[in-house]
């Protein structure tokens, strides 16, 4: 194991697949060098050094034409990483994600690949506002044809990057920008890669589960610390992609705690906690001691003075109103 | 490429077929054998053989909703392509795809699905050009919009990153005036949107799309630029649309007047004067053309009614993903 934060280990995955595989190529605004050194987070830096600038592509400012020409240089043959650099265009690329990328495949009768990673820098947390910190994760996820990562750390960001690298099918890989320099963690020297759709327990406990992908695992994870004092056994689980989602854990935590807590960062209303509170109640109604519940964020714009930030996101206070709640109930 | 008189011969019945197809598949709507969109390509004929016209295994092609030809000359079978317009399971995209040429594609002949969204695709061309660039291989990719897509944004940002990059791509603007029925004159403050390649630092250029030949040559120029590195350019073919925007639209926009110009420039019926006057063909010649496409035709409406099945509904949960 070695310690690395999760922008380098986003890094090391690019780095290695692009090795692997010359079909591989980055493309996106900057990301040859940005002011980063690689992207204008840093994300990508040295692979235009190592692969050069065909393979590590500076495109103009036209998010529709990068999503767009993706798809076209998927469809010839070779695997686009296609950066967008912040997860709020994706508003500008629905057209092309939702009708060209996620029905390329199906179209096609199924016979052809559509390998495509979108990586987008989402969320929350730096002061950066409503156009650099949205999260639409939801979106995306109620698209068929794509597929929605959301790593909460260094080691799950380079085996699910691989893997999402490797896929036949686009998939939008969300990072979440508060972890970039902030969170680091233990990486196996070693390769590996982490399948989609299987979610992780990061945290074991009896008497609560509490949902949270992105950067809202760290939330979930302090919250749990807060509840052990409180003699509260919280289970965090991490789903780690939110399509496909790993139903199956999250039922199988659930019917043992028998309490739900769904931190997602997007607005509750129309989020996708919603979609794991419906599957609850669908699929565990008999286990639930009390009401699943959702922590999100507020119904506004993201506003970037500090505390007014802190004021509209999920927050450990939050998780745990949320959880005594279920608890009481 | 110098035209010999057979090309000029196979050119011609490639047009009639066009037209005869057009017009069959409109019939077959009228008397409700087929269901869904149709948008009706009669007259676009000079356009799609003049591009098209000698393509070879390394080229792509991005069709747009109107005209079956392009797909056709990249070599999908007639019966394969109205089995899927029929929703068969025989059919291309498995009986599955909308009707109309909305998102037809059929990659192993290098045709990159249409889209329901005009415009849409263009950025995606640019992509395939990318691809054929990166891969250092010898294709070119012809992307086929119409005026009213010219408009869209995905115009603006695929052309722009197609010159940037000097991509093998040639954008064959199928420009017939009219955005449904929204005139250009409405739409735009030019008259020839070829200038806008001038904004993007590629060659513009147009042509009369109801003279196949004329066609022919351009696009052979823009090809030939494309394939050896120097960039996309755009070629705007004008041409006159003989019917309505769609099946649906009765073309009460335009008066009869507009309508008998425009069909004074018929395509096909220029094209076989040019070639009885030439002597390419007799009359005769050509009335055994006739005759082969209306068989041709006849051959694939009867495999699609009486040989090929329905999909299992079910059918549509298949390739969603690449597990499932």
């Amino acid at each position: 194991m070695k310690e690395i934060t999760y922008l380098e280990a986003i890094n090391e995955a690019l780095f290695e697949e692009m090795e692997k595989d010359e079909r591989v190529f980055v493309m996106g605004e900057d990301v040859a060098v940005g002011y980063g050194g690689g992207g204008v987070f840093g994300v990508t830096r040295g692979l235009a050094d190592r692969f050069g600038k065909n393979r590590v592509i500076d495109t103009p400012l036209s998010e529709v034409a990068i999503c767009g020409a993706a798809i076209g240089a998927a469809l010839v043959g070779l695997r686009p990483v296609a950066e967008i650099m912040f997860a709020d265009f994706l508003s500008i690329i629905m057209d092309q994600l939702v009708n060209n990328a996620a029905k390329m495949r199906w179209t096609l009768n199924g016979e052809w690949d559509v390998p495509i990673v979108y990586r987008a820098a989402y969320g929350a947390g730096i002061g950066a506002g409503f156009h650099h910190s949205q999260s639409f994760e939801a979106w995306v996820a109620g698209i068929p044809g794509l597929k929605v990562v959301m790593p909460s750390d260094p080691r799950d960001a380079k085996g699910l990057l691989k893997t999402a690298i490797r896929d036949n099918d686009p998939v939008i890989f969300l990072e979440h920008k508060l972890l970039y320099k902030r969170a680091s963690g233990p990486v196996p020297k070693e390769e590996y890669t982490i399948p989609l759709g299987k979610g992780e327990i990061k945290r074991s406990g009896s008497d609560l589960t509490i949902i949270g992908t992105g950067a809202m695992v760290r939330l979930a994870l302090d919250a749990a610390e807060e509840l052990e004092k409180k003699g509260v056994s919280a289970e965090v689980l991490d789903p780690r992609t939110i399509l496909p989602l790993d139903t199956e854990l999250i039922l199988e935590s659930v019917k043992k705690t028998g309490r739900a807590v769904i931190v997602q960062e997007s607005p509750v209303f129309g989020g996708f906690g919603g979609e794991i509170a419906a599957m609850l109640a669908d699929r565990a109604i008999d286990y639930l001691d009390g009401p699943v519940k959702r922590v999100g964020s507020l119904f506004t714009p993201i506003p970037n003075w500090i505390e007014m930030e802190k004021f509209y996101l999920p927050s450990v206070e939050k998780i745990l109103d949320a959880a005594g709640e279920v608890i009481r109930y | 490429m110098k035209l010999s008189h057979e090309d000029h011969k196979k050119m011609l019945y490639w047009m009639i077929l066009g037209r005869r197809i057009e017009e069959k598949i409109t019939l077959l709507f009228k008397e409700g054998r087929m269901r869904g969109h149709h948008h009706p390509g009669v007259g676009i004929e000079a356009v799609h053989v003049g591009t098209c016209y000698g393509l070879g295994k390394d080229d792509y092609i991005v069709p747009s909703h109107r005209g079956k030809l392009p797909e056709l000359m990249m070599g999908v079978g007639l019966d394969y392509l109205l089995a899927g317009y029929y929703n068969r399971r025989e059919g291309l995209g498995g009986g599955r795809v909308p009707t109309g040429s909305h998102m037809y594609g059929d990659m192993s002949k290098h045709v990159i699905p249409g889209s329901g969204i005009i415009g849409s695709l263009i950025p995606v061309a640019t992509g395939a050009g990318l691809g054929i660039k990166l891969k250092k291989e010898r294709g070119v990719v012809l992307a086929f919009f119409g005026d009213g897509g010219a408009n869209r944004g995905d115009f603006h940002e695929g052309l722009n990153m197609a010159a940037a990059f000097k991509l093998p791509v040639v954008f064959v603007l199928q420009n017939n005036s009219y955005s449904i029925s929204v005139s250009l004159r409405q739409s735009t403050g030019l008259t020839r949107l070829s200038k806008r390649a001038e904004g993007y630092g590629m060659p513009g250029v147009t042509v009369d799309g109801c003279r196949v030949l004329e066609v022919y040559e351009e696009a052979q120029k823009a090809i030939a630029r494309a394939r050896s590195g120097k960039g996309p350019t755009l070629l705007e073919c004008m041409w006159h649309r003989w019917t309505g925007h769609s099946i649906s639209d009765a073309d009460v926009y335009r008066t009869d007047k507009e309508r008998a110009e425009g069909e004074k420039r018929c395509p096909v019926g220029t094209f076989k004067k040019e070639c009885i006057a030439k002597k390419t063909i007799t009359k005769r010649e050509y009335e055994e053309m006739e005759r082969r496409a209306k068989e041709e035709i006849e051959e694939a409406v009867r495999y699609c009614e009486k040989e090929c099945t329905d999909p299992d509904p079910a059918d549509v949960l298949r390739g969603v993903y690449s597990q499932g």
